[in-house]
């Protein structure tokens, strides 16, 4: 037997239902259209989780499972020996120098499935505190996608567990919108908002920030940066990629939706995704690190940054 | 064993002889047109399968020559394929490019070899039940210029109308019969190899991959070469389902291959003791366009795989 509710109740109902498609409606709005807060997360707090063995034990976030090749195993043989891998991506003697301090790594918490990390880059902008990185490192992609929001925080010049400028933890983050509905590699591209560090800066008061720039020529000489983590890197230095040029685009590319994505020389793995392409000598971000194949001599490729990503800057630098 | 399994699970979704399992769609296969992201993941065993979107298919096939030559959209690029050869051996080059790969409208540059501008105009329909979902394929012509010369003029195409069709997924049903789709094309799936190579060059955002699974009965020899030009992606196939040959001796130091044609020459894999290896030989294979198109050499990396 099925019960209407009637008079007060049925008005009562539809107040509650009324407030509660309010709620769903803003909250909806909120995450589809701005990005995604992250509240009660102080910087403190955020720097006593974050210590060192933990941020050692992060994992690279990747695109849909791509990952390092298994090596091993047995019945099989490999032919052709390659140049030491890496060996381009050489270490940056000083993080906490000038036009490398900007640069950083990405650490979130997965729960069960342990803590993830990224690379990143600090960018210029009105509310001093944008960062940004790959889609991928904030989101898995796609409308049945997750955010990757669990105690994210940005460690500038990070080098062997030490935070020479403090950690930033995230307040807000947003991929572009593609990024988020179709997974679409082309729009591989997300920006973070991060709270004062434990001395009370702001991320750009401590460390500055990068130019950014979009609707570029392919064409252009990038400084890629990073924090490779899987061997023969160990994620604990920052690594840079100087003055490669652009290559092409991955044919992969042609079949996604959104403008086709540019490829460098440069041998990183996992944990150098979202890392920043840098041109005009270090100072504007025009790229960030994407993803590679698994073999030795695959470029690095990252989206071309495009009026989305100029649409997802404007998001991040309007969050006050 | 559980790689090479995994490896031919892959090549067949990236033959187009399966529906792609990620791809949630029921679409018939596309044209033969490899991925070859596919033939990357193959080896470090797990990876997205390819799942071009939209779940719509639009576009048209005609015979020039002794070539095929097809137009169709390919998620959200244009494909412009060229073969020729049947199910069990084909070669085609597939010219790939972004333009405008909506149903009702096809355009797009193919560089130095030519451009698409059509659009469709619909004639009928017809409803069919394909692996559970109800297939709506929309008949009717193609209107409006495609120009297409490839290289060194091999085929040369210049039309203003063809017959086409625009596929599209409807909504679940029950009938399981599924008449467009030859199982004997997954039968390599289930011989029992006795060997299997796979040999890798890359060049920058290009690459070359040579795989060759042997079987009692028939072996299956499939060559893919991947470029990137410009606003162009070139893709190239090659696949031989016949009897041919793959050996090595029984300590993995020296193998050869000599695939049938379209195939020619020779492969020879040669493993020293300080665990470095060669792939050398005259090995090279005809595709579309691309004539003794090398698939041995220093740049290539080779990988073994026996069953124990």
């Amino acid at each position: 037997m099925i019960l209407w509710p009637g008079g007060a109740q049925r008005a009562r109902a539809l107040v509650a239902g009324l407030f509660i498609f309010t709620l769903v409606l803003a909250f909806g709005a909120g995450t589809a259209a701005a990005g995604v807060w992250i509240k009660g997360q102080p910087a403190r707090d955020a720097a006593s989780f974050w210590t060192a063995s933990r941020m050692r034990a992060a994992k690279p976030l990747e695109v849909g499972g791509r990952a390092e090749p298994d090596r091993e195993g047995s019945g099989r043989a490999v032919a052709s020996q390659v140049g030491d891998f890496g060996s381009d991506f050489v270490e940056v003697p000083d993080p906490t120098a000038p036009g490398f301090r900007i640069h950083g790594a990405i650490f979130v918490d997965l729960g069960f499935f342990g803590y993830g990390r990224c690379s990143g880059t600090a960018v210029r902008s009105p509310n001093h505190s944008v960062v940004f990185t790959a889609g991928h490192c904030i989101h898995s992609g796609s409308s049945f996608g997750r955010w990757y929001r669990s105690r994210a925080a940005f460690v500038p010049a990070y080098r062997y567990g030490q935070r020479p400028f403090g950690l930033f933890p995230v307040r807000w983050l947003d991929t572009t919108k593609q990024w988020r509905r179709s997974g679409s590699e082309n729009y591989d591209v997300g920006a973070m908002v991060v709270g004062p560090n434990e001395r009370g800066q702001t991320l750009t008061e401590a460390v500055g920030g990068a130019e950014i720039a979009w609707n570029l020529k392919p064409k252009q000489s990038f400084d890629v940066h990073g924090y490779p983590a899987e061997p023969p890197f160990d994620g604990e230095t920052q690594r840079l990629c100087s003055g490669t040029p652009f290559l092409g685009h991955d044919p992969s590319s042609f079949v996604e939706p959104g403008p086709l994505n540019l490829a460098v020389t440069c041998e990183l793995n996992g944990g150098a995704s979202g890392g920043g392409w840098m041109i005009e000598g270090g100072k504007t971000l025009n790229g960030v690190t994407d993803y590679g194949y698994f073999d030795e001599t695959s470029p690095a490729y990252g989206a071309y940054f495009g009026k989305e990503v100029a649409r997802l800057y404007g998001r991040a630098a309007a969050v006050r | 064993m559980r790689r090479l399994a995994f490896l031919l699970m892959l090549l067949a979704l990236a033959l187009g002889v399966a529906p792609a399992a990620g791809a949630s769609s029921s679409l018939p296969p596309l044209p033969p047109l490899p991925h070859s992201r596919l033939l990357d993941q193959a080896l470090p065993e797990h990876g997205d399968p390819v799942r071009p979107e939209p779940s719509f298919r639009s576009g048209f096939t005609l015979k020039e020559g002794k070539y095929k030559v097809g137009v169709s959209t390919y998620g959200a690029g244009l494909l412009l394929n060229v073969w020729r050869g049947g199910r069990k051996q084909r070669s085609m080059s597939g010219y790939l490019a972004k333009g405008v790969a909506r149903p009702e409208r096809l355009q797009a540059t193919f560089g130095k070899f030519g451009k698409v501008s059509m659009r469709f105009r619909h004639t009928r329909t017809s409803r069919s039940c394909s692996f559970g979902r109800v297939l709506i394929k929309q008949h009717g012509v193609f209107v409006g210029s495609l120009e297409f010369r490839g290289e060194g003029g091999y085929v040369s195409v210049d039309l203003h109308r063809a017959k086409g069709t625009i596929l599209r997924e409807g909504k679940r049903c029950h009938v399981r019969r599924h008449h467009d789709f030859d199982f004997s094309e997954l039968e390599f799936l289930f011989a029992k190899p006795e060997a299997a190579m796979l040999a890798f060059s890359r060049d920058g955002v290009d690459s070359t991959a040579l795989l060759a699974i042997a079987a009692k009965k028939k072996s299956t020899f499939i060559a893919v070469d991947e470029e990137s030009r410009g606003k162009l992606a070139i893709i190239r196939l090659a696949l031989v389902h016949k009897p041919g040959s793959l050996k090595f001796d029984e300590a993995l130091t020296s193998g050869r291959l000599v695939p049938p044609a379209p195939f020619h020459g020779t492969g020879r894999y040669h493993a020293f003791p300080d665990g470095t290896a060669t792939w050398s030989g005259n090995l090279n294979i005809n595709f579309p366009g691309a004539p003794h198109f090398p698939l041995t050499g220093p740049s290539f990396e080779a990988l073994v795989e026996v069953p124990f």
